[in-house]
């Protein structure tokens, strides 16, 4: 030869497997789609948590965050100073918080919280500036805002703010500002209204402050320095003052840190999940691959290749299906990795410190794409590549199977069914390893996408019933008690109205033997008749009318009294008045993370130890309609008639708006499930597309016959379509099964590491209707494209694969 | 050319094959001995299912022998018949193979090596070494390029270099002279090329054995020459052939020549070999045939007798100037050539033809299955080339009962639901009575008991009947047969050919196709095929026949 030869570099097998990789890009596509789906949530989800964890507590941590929040009498910068010498304590900042109302010209009012600081560079829980200005002037205002609260005011905008002696005011936005200390899980929650204190003048209120916020000195997240300094600072307020609460907080633990791990910690293990099922289509897909290529393997051993050659060839194939997979993966993980964590972080106002590529989240994708496509597929690969050649040349084919076995067993009723259908039911049956991997992969990935559905009617449910505590259709709170007889009489005019309920609270401790409080306790005093509650008591009963000193305690008191038990007494004390002993009769499902216990007490006991017989300040109203339009036409109609009738209201709420701002952080993780739900509900899809194709790709001489027998196009599609359907049909029965084991865990685990309470679970039928209608057009998908190609096939193409 | 003073390279001692798959145990190899020397070529001739393949699969040690020794002797100089082999290529040809026998076993290079109790992987790295095999069906790795297919052996066998590899293979594609194809990949060239492939790649490793199962089944009789031609072209250089064939027009070519019978080798006296060189056999009278009468008709099974008396009238297939040719990357084909043919309802023809001559394709052009180039095709007087694909399917279920080599029954259904199948998919008969007429079938076919049993479960010609029931179903004028009895014994062939003829004597058209001239003597018109033409029509009853339409 006298041209030059240009070397092979890549040898002869290694260029077969690239070549079994590139030219079926089918297969190639489903394998690697596979093991990206996998592959790309764990990054995703360890990416998003490393940053998070890393970040959130750096920027927490530089806001300054107080240590101790107390609640007290009006004070001024005197006490300030006293208490910044009180041993152990670093900083210390005095606020004045008010709850208001604003509105920009004539929207719905909104509630807000009013902080007058008396100096905007002061050292505790700083603000992050969004937009415009962080430091209001005279008359001006600049509000927080992040995913939970947002007032959709911007600066620029002309609020008229209502204050609680009923004064009405206007304010100029000029800023939008991040507090991170606020974003924590409130029924009430509402976002901040910043001003001066000399704003605060202009607007006549006194300048005093009734918040005080302390950093410790040294650790400001060790629990026990925190917890010696804040009794120090109790002691000394009380010499002089009450202090009607006080909160602890570790500088590092942002308020939601734990719900936003514990999120990504469900989502990891959905992670997890995916990567398992991604690797049955792997099986699938290799055991395929081998019966196809028997007959290659055969003449390659013929030639001289020994088993262990022809092993790495394939294992060589899945390395580079993970690779490719991987090369996806990495940067799409890292980005939407770090996309998670900024909509987190914006949900919770805290700040990234910027883009960066986690090592222990490349760590772990590589294992995962390397080890569980190589371990899924090795059997397969390993028991092909020792196939005795004279089997592998000898006329085996796959698709072949022998005479005995389960589903050959032909009753007489069969007869009845028309051939073409029973060949499409015994076809589903055939591949019996390859059908229970795809019903696996597809059964899974229903019951979670089913249970996601379940597990937020559970909890939407469970909203509901905490909500109840806290609101009626509509809420109406004045600025000071009122006889009810008279309101009732007055909102049961307004059209809409059906009932009326005044409700009275208390604020309390409970004591303990030493006469030290062990934690605040809210005392909601409802009328007897309240047609409102709808409690489930866990234990004991409701009250008895005219009751005294009775009262049903929310679970969360089990923090405090373990052993508490129905008939045990305790010490409660309310405010300005002396200990009691009250005896608990019931006890009610709450959330620990709302904070301190709640109670209820008979309306006219609590009245009259308030000393307001017969009067209530907070109204729950019954509407007659109960859609959230007509609640908050409702709501405007009160705003307008109340005012006029001169009742000093404070604030009107519906209660669809109340249930929408306490349920955000639901949804969002809702929506979170319901993404990993969505990819879950793609790799089951994966796994039926690759099933249908392989099942299709082996049985083409099959398709040839039927057509050559005269099965016309439609036939041989309808024949493939129901097949892929039958699939299909039956791992939706086996997802609703297994929907409700995964529902338990699924709100196990919400309602431990979230809501340290067990949820109930809800059953809701959307979940499993959607998956049915999923399910039915993914099977119909799955199996169009390998239908029409066997349609398409002519016989004499099908007949060349003798 | 090899004398009894050269080398043995394999050799066989009392080799017995026992197979015990079916109901009784099958003797394929029955105490075979044989001495394979170097530079011979050695041609064994025998039947289908003579044991042929067998016999080449214990030398390959593919198979492992019941009873039974297989030595191979190395080269006592490992470069003792290198270069001048091929002396065009020079000595880079055949580099000395450094590991050659090293690895097996640390035996001498002078032992004989037992390959009858060899572990398989040993087997595979002596394979790659010593032997050079090719089939009939080529067994190319359709993604690579030609030149890589000739490159795999050595980068098996550890011998792979990029350059030196490279060029080896693409000196060894230009000695079977296809070198300007070499970076095509299979699927782009043709049969008689693909086999000078395998070919290159068998001589790779500069095997002592070069081994051949039908190398020439798929090819036309031209391409065949070639192939031998190349053959013969090693022997000359030194190289041992040991090719097994069915056709015995190979027997002059041979430098030895011995026939195996039922498992037993012989060396077949001269007069007989003359005799086998003869490629058709002459047709006996068909009238020398009885007809096997078909027992009472079952209730259902009703033959459209008035209809095909009235069909008489219109020839059942007419073909005119058909023609058919492939075209791919490499080369046009032409399969058919103007073929010209009419054939009338109520006669078994068979159309006859070596490997490769265009049978099947004709058979497939009155299907349907297959579109011809040029020409016109009229089954019952209705252009079906005018239909689309999909109609095509629908008609054919209703005129056209095809019968294929491999059965093809749908191996998930009973045969009874197989038989149903087809009056399914066309709508015929009313769905109540479609078990009872797929039973009567059954019945007619001999498969009455076995009606409810699956493919699987019965034998080879068992399930050719099931799926001559099948073929009836629908009732159709025409039944269209490609090599029925090709994967059937003897008695099963006859049982299948006696069927045929029966439903020919209840006025249906039976058309067969087949490479085994014996079962042209029981049919009542032969078309013998060459090279996409039809060289002879052989109707010695043809007047006879056509008057003699009965209906049932």
């Amino acid at each position: 030869m006298n041209t030059t030869i240009k070397p092979n570099l890549l040898k002869p097998r290694w260029r077969k497997v690239f070549l079994d990789l590139w030219n079926d890009k089918t297969r190639t596509g489903l394998v690697v789609a596979s093991i990206t789906a996998g592959v790309f949530a764990i990054g995703m989800i360890i990416s998003a948590f490393v940053i998070l964890q890393e970040d959130i507590s750096h920027s927490y941590a530089a806001v300054n965050p107080p240590n101790i929040e107390v609640w007290t009498d009006p004070f001024d910068k005197d006490l300030v100073r006293v208490i910044e010498k009180t041993p152990g304590v670093d900083e210390v900042e005095g606020r004045r918080l008010e709850d208001i109302r604003a509105r920009r010209s004539d929207e719905d009012w909104q509630n807000l919280v009013l902080v007058g600081l008396s100096d905007f560079a002061g050292p505790i829980s700083l603000r992050r500036p969004l937009e415009g200005e962080s430091v209001p002037g005279k008359d001006e205002v600049v509000l927080s805002e992040d995913r939970l609260h947002s007032t959709g005011f911007h600066p620029g905008d002309k609020i008229e703010v209502e204050l609680p002696d009923g004064s009405s005011h206007t304010l100029t936005v000029v800023g939008l500002v991040a507090d991170q200390t606020i974003s924590k899980p409130d029924p009430n929650g509402t976002g901040l209204a910043f001003v001066t204190m000399k704003t605060l003048g202009s607007l006549g209120q006194a300048s005093y402050f009734n918040r005080l916020y302390a950093t410790v000195e040294g650790d400001g997240n060790d629990p026990e320095i925190i917890s010696e300094v804040a009794d120090r600072v109790q002691d000394k307020i009380e010499q002089s003052r009450n202090v009607y609460r006080l909160e602890e907080h570790q500088s590092d633990q942002h308020p939601m840190a734990d719900i936003v791990f514990a999120v990504l910690g469900v989502l990891g293990a959905l992670g997890g999940l995916i990567t398992i099922l991604g690797s049955s289509l792997i099986i699938n897909t290799f055991n395929a691959l081998m019966a196809q290529q028997l007959r290659q393997i055969g003449v390659m051993k013929l030639i001289g290749a020994r088993s262990v050659q022809i092993l790495g060839m394939y294992l060589t194939l899945i390395l580079a299906y993970g690779l490719i997979a991987l090369i996806l993966a990495l940067p799409l993980g890292a980005i939407v990795g770090y996309g998670l964590a900024w909509f987190i972080a914006y949900w919770v106002g805290a700040v990234l410190q910027g883009f960066r590529i986690i090592p222990l989240a490349v760590t772990v994708q590589i294992l995962v794409a390397i080890l569980i496509p190589l371990g899924a597929g090795f059997f397969p690969v390993n028991s092909g590549a020792k196939t005795s050649v004279l089997r592998a040349i000898s006329d085996y084919r796959p698709g072949r199977q022998s005479a005995r076995g389960l589903f050959h067993y032909t009753p007489r009723w069969v007869k009845a069914i028309p051939r073409p259908l029973l060949l499409s039911f015994r076809n589903t049956f055939r591949k019996r390893g390859r059908l229970l991997l795809t019903l696996f992969t597809l059964t899974v990935a229903g019951a979670v996408f089913i249970a996601v559905f379940n597990v937020r009617d559970s909890v939407e449910n469970l909203a509901d019933q905490l909500l109840q505590h806290f609101m009626g259709d509509v809420t109406v709170d004045l600025r000071q008690p009122y006889r009810v007889r008279k309101i009732e009489q007055a909102l049961l005019e307004i059209p809409g109205v059906e009932g009326v309920e005044g409700w009275t609270a208390a604020a309390a401790e409970v004591w303990d033997e030493n006469d030290d409080p062990v934690t605040n306790l809210s005392i909601i005093a409802p009328p007897q008749d309240t047609q409102l509650l709808d409690m489930n008591l866990t234990a004991g009963r409701w009250l008895l009318p005219n009751e005294e000193k009775a009262i049903v305690m929310s679970d969360s008191i089990y923090q405090d009294y373990p052993d508490l038990k129905i008939g045990d007494s305790l010490r409660i004390k309310l405010l300005d008045q002396h200990v009691e002993e009250w005896q608990v009769v019931g006890i009610f499902p709450f959330l620990t993370l709302f904070g301190d216990p709640i109670a209820y007490a008979n309306f006219e006991f609590i009245a009259a130890k308030e000393h307001q017989y017969d009067q209530a300040a907070s109204y729950r109203i019954i509407t007659e309609a109960h859609d959230a339009a007509s609640q908050q036409a409702l709501t405007r109609r009160i705003d307008d008639y109340l005012p006029d009738r001169n009742f000093m209201l404070k604030k009107v709420e519906s209660g669809h708006d109340l249930q929408q701002k306490a349920t955000v952080t639901i949804d969002v993780i809702i929506i979170f499930l319901l993404m990993m739900a969505i990819l879950t509900a793609f790799v089951g899809s994966l796994g039926l597309a690759g099933a249908m194709s392989i099942n299709v790709l082996e049985r083409t001489r099959e398709i040839g016959v039927m057509r050559a027998i005269g099965a016309v196009d439609k036939t041989v599609m309808r024949s493939v379509i129901i097949e892929a359907l039958v699939i299909g049909l039956i791992s939706w029965i086996l997802a609703i099964g297994l929907s409700f084991p995964v529902g338990f865990l699924l709100l196990r685990i919400i309602g431990e590491s979230l809501l340290d309470s067990p949820i109930a679970l809800n059953f809701t039928p959307l979940g499993i209707l959607l998956w049915l209608a999923i399910v039915i057009i993914l099977s119909v998908f799955a199996s169009i494209i390998p239908a029409r190609n066997a349609a398409r096939l002519t016989i004499n193409e099908v007949l060349a694969y003798e | 050319m090899a004398n009894s003073n050269q080398r043995v390279i394999i050799q066989l001692q009392n080799v017995v094959k026992t197979y015990f798959t079916g109901e009784l145990p099958f003797t394929a190899l029955d105490h075979v001995n044989l001495d394979i020397r170097q530079g011979e070529f050695l041609g064994i001739t025998g039947r289908s299912g003579a044991g042929k393949t067998t016999l080449l699969n214990m030398i390959s040690g593919v198979s492992k022998a019941t009873e039974g020794e297989i030595f191979f002797h190395g080269a006592v100089n490992p470069n003792e018949n290198k270069p001048a082999v091929l002396p065009k290529a020079g000595t880079s040809l055949f580099p000395p193979w450094p590991f050659r026998h090293d690895r097996l076993d640390n035996q001498s290079p002078n032992a004989p090596i037992p390959i009858h109790n060899m572990k398989e992987d040993k087997l595979a790295l002596w394979r790659g070494e010593n032997l050079g095999i090719v089939y009939q069906s080529f067994e190319l790795m359709p993604t690579l390029s030609l030149v890589e297919n000739v490159m795999l052996p050595p980068d098996f066998s550890g011998g792979y270099h990029p350059i030196i590899s490279k060029q080896r293979a693409l000196e060894l594609l230009e000695l079977v002279e296809i070198a300007e194809h070499a970076y095509k990949i299979p699927a782009h060239i043709s049969g008689g090329q693909k086999q000078r492939v395998a070919i290159a790649r068998a001589l790779v490793n500069d095997p002592q054995l070069i081994i051949a199962d039908e190398p020439t089944g798929n090819l036309d009789s031209a391409t065949a020459d070639i192939i031998l031609g190349i053959f013969e072209k090693l022997v000359d250089q030194g190289k041992t052939i040991t090719m097994v064939t069915h056709d015995q027009g190979f027997v002059p070519r041979f430098s030895r020549h011995l026939q195996i019978v039922d498992g037993a080798l012989s060396n077949p006296a001269a007069e007989d070999s003359a005799l086998a060189k003869r490629p058709v056999t002459p047709l006996a009278p068909v009238s020398e045939h009885k007809r096997i009468p078909l027992g009472p008709v079952p209730g259902p099974l009703k033959i459209q007798a008035a209809s095909i008396i009235h069909l008489q009238e219109t020839p059942a297939i007419v073909l005119r100037n058909v023609e058919k040719v492939y075209e791919n990357a490499a080369e046009k084909f032409v399969a058919l050539r103007s073929i010209n043919l009419q054939l009338n309802y109520g006669q078994f023809i068979s159309i006859v033809g070596k490997s490769g001559c265009g049978k099947s394709t004709l058979l497939n052009m009155i299907t349907g299955i297959d579109h011809p180039t040029a020409g016109e095709v009229l089954i019952g007087n209705k252009p079906i080339y005018q239909m689309s694909e999909s109609q095509r399917a629908l008609w054919r279920g209703q005129n056209i009962g095809v019968v294929f080599q491999f059965f093809q029954l749908l191996p998930t259904l009973t045969l009874l639901e197989n038989a149903m199948l087809p009056m399914d998919y066309c709508d015929i008969y009313p769905f109540s009575e479609r078990p009872e007429r797929a039973m009567a079938l059954l019945e007619m076919v001999g498969l009455a008991d076995q009606a409810r049993k699956r493919p699987a479960a019965v034998s080879s010609g068992q399930q050719q009947s099931a799926a001559i029931a099948r073929a009836l179903a629908t009732d159709p004028p025409l039944i269209l047969a490609d090599e029925p009895t090709g994967n059937l014994d003897s008695r099963a062939a006859d049982k299948i050919l006696t069927l045929f003829e029966n439903l020919a004597s209840r006025g249906k058209t039976v058309l067969i196709v087949t490479h085994d001239p014996s079962i042209t003597q029981r049919t009542d018109q032969t078309i013998i095929l060459s090279d996409g033409k039809i060289v002879d029509t052989i109707t010695p009853h043809a007047l006879q026949k056509a008057t003699t339409i009965r209906p049932a």
